[in-house]
């Protein structure tokens, strides 16, 4: 360790103060809090990672079977009628949904600011549920940032804002009661 | 920066390990520079209990956001910067009433000087200390930050640490010189 005091620099000594030890029980203890989130956060990253191989295979598959329907058309006459051929599956079909699921994101993104001022406080436990669901959210943008008309990403976008507000609900509710009691 | 107890070496395999998460890794990373963490939250905080709550917090932080150190500095001031900022967020959410602010409280401080008996020793002052001014003056003498730094984790300017430091020093050195002399702090400020 490079220890050099400079007096200007440390006028009162400061650097001679002994360093405080925590207990070795503290430390284990800290440390099954942060392996517990450690893992968490792994299990969160795989789950996220089966998801979207499942997206990226769907998408492949979407990809191939239009591939393979314009190859097999006999020729440039009559366009295809799609309400009579439910075998093609066509990228316009959900989009109806996406302005809805958009509208939601941004009215829950809006709940989140206020929550978010009106809890100050959580356990750690929570904390690291909290960091996780927005490190989520994250990579649905990041995904979003990619496929802006992905409903399937919309959609979790939602589902994992609305996690968010429920955990920021409940504290609040916790906060109520704990002061209540007093 | 020189004097920090985060002022360890890791090595770029057990850092690069971590960062892909394995859990043996990040927990040799953990034992190395958990009681240099816990030793700045206690300082910082003043609570044994807060100290572990803001060390948790800052490891777990750490781990969550490894990909995005990049290398281009020593990765014990990272580490460090991780701490001190979950301790000012920590010490920010503490209730004012919880706070003692000594510039206003001089009865607190004599019933602490009666507590100690004849001398304030060093780490009764800096447990008296405000929780800004301690964590400027405990960021510039011990932890060898700049004040541009120390601005920059306050959200503030550089006037506001170098007032800060003065100040935190100045109340350092008068409740440090005058108790020896005098026994209680009371009679030398009056």
């Amino acid at each position: 360790m490079n220890v050099s005091i400079n007096p200007t620099e440390d006028p009162l000594g400061l650097r001679q103060l002994n360093a405080l030890e925590p207990d070795e029980e503290d430390v284990q203890r800290d440390w099954n809090v942060v392996r517990s989130a450690i893992e968490a956060s792994a299990v969160r990253r795989r789950r996220n990672a089966v998801v979207s191989g499942f997206r990226l295979a769907a998408g492949l598959t979407l990809v191939l079977v239009l591939a393979f329907r314009f190859d097999a058309r006999p020729g440039p006459e009559a366009p295809v009628d799609l309400a009579s051929r439910p075998d093609i599956v066509t990228a316009n079909e959900p989009a109806d949904q996406r302005p809805d699921l958009i509208a939601m994101s941004q009215g829950m993104e809006r709940q989140l600011r206020m929550l978010r001022k009106q809890v100050d406080h959580m356990p750690t436990e929570l904390v690291v549920y909290q960091v996780e669901l927005q490190d989520l959210i994250g990579q649905v943008d990041e995904a979003l940032s990619l496929e802006p008309d992905a409903d399937e990403l919309w959609a979790q976008r939602v589902s994992l804002q609305l996690d968010l507000i429920k955990l920021y609900r409940n504290q609040l509710r916790r906060d109520m009661g704990l002061y209540a009691s007093l | 920066m020189t004097g920090s107890a985060f002022d360890i070496e890791l090595d770029d395999l057990t850092l690069a390990r971590a960062k892909r998460g394995d859990v043996g890794a990040c927990e040799h990373i953990f034992r190395a520079f958990h009681s240099a963490a816990w030793s700045v939250a206690m300082r910082l905080c003043q609570c044994p209990d807060t100290a572990h709550e803001v060390t948790q917090e800052a490891f777990i932080t750490a781990f969550a956001r490894l990909s995005q150190f990049r290398g281009d500095a020593p990765f014990w001031g990272w580490m460090r910067r991780v701490v001190i900022n979950h301790a000012l967020s920590t010490l920010r959410r503490t209730p004012r009433s919880t706070v003692i602010e000594l510039d206003e409280q001089h009865t607190w401080m004599e019933g602490q000087q009666e507590r100690m008996g004849d001398s304030m020793d060093l780490n009764a002052a800096l447990a008296a200390l405000s929780s800004d001014d301690r964590v400027v003056v405990w960021m510039h003498d011990v932890e060898g930050y700049n004040h541009t730094e120390i601005a920059a984790v306050f959200g503030k300017t550089e006037s506001f640490s170098k007032t800060r430091l003065s100040r935190a020093r100045a109340k350092l050195r008068e409740w440090m010189e005058k108790a020896p002399q005098s026994g209680r702090l009371n009679e030398a400020t009056h």
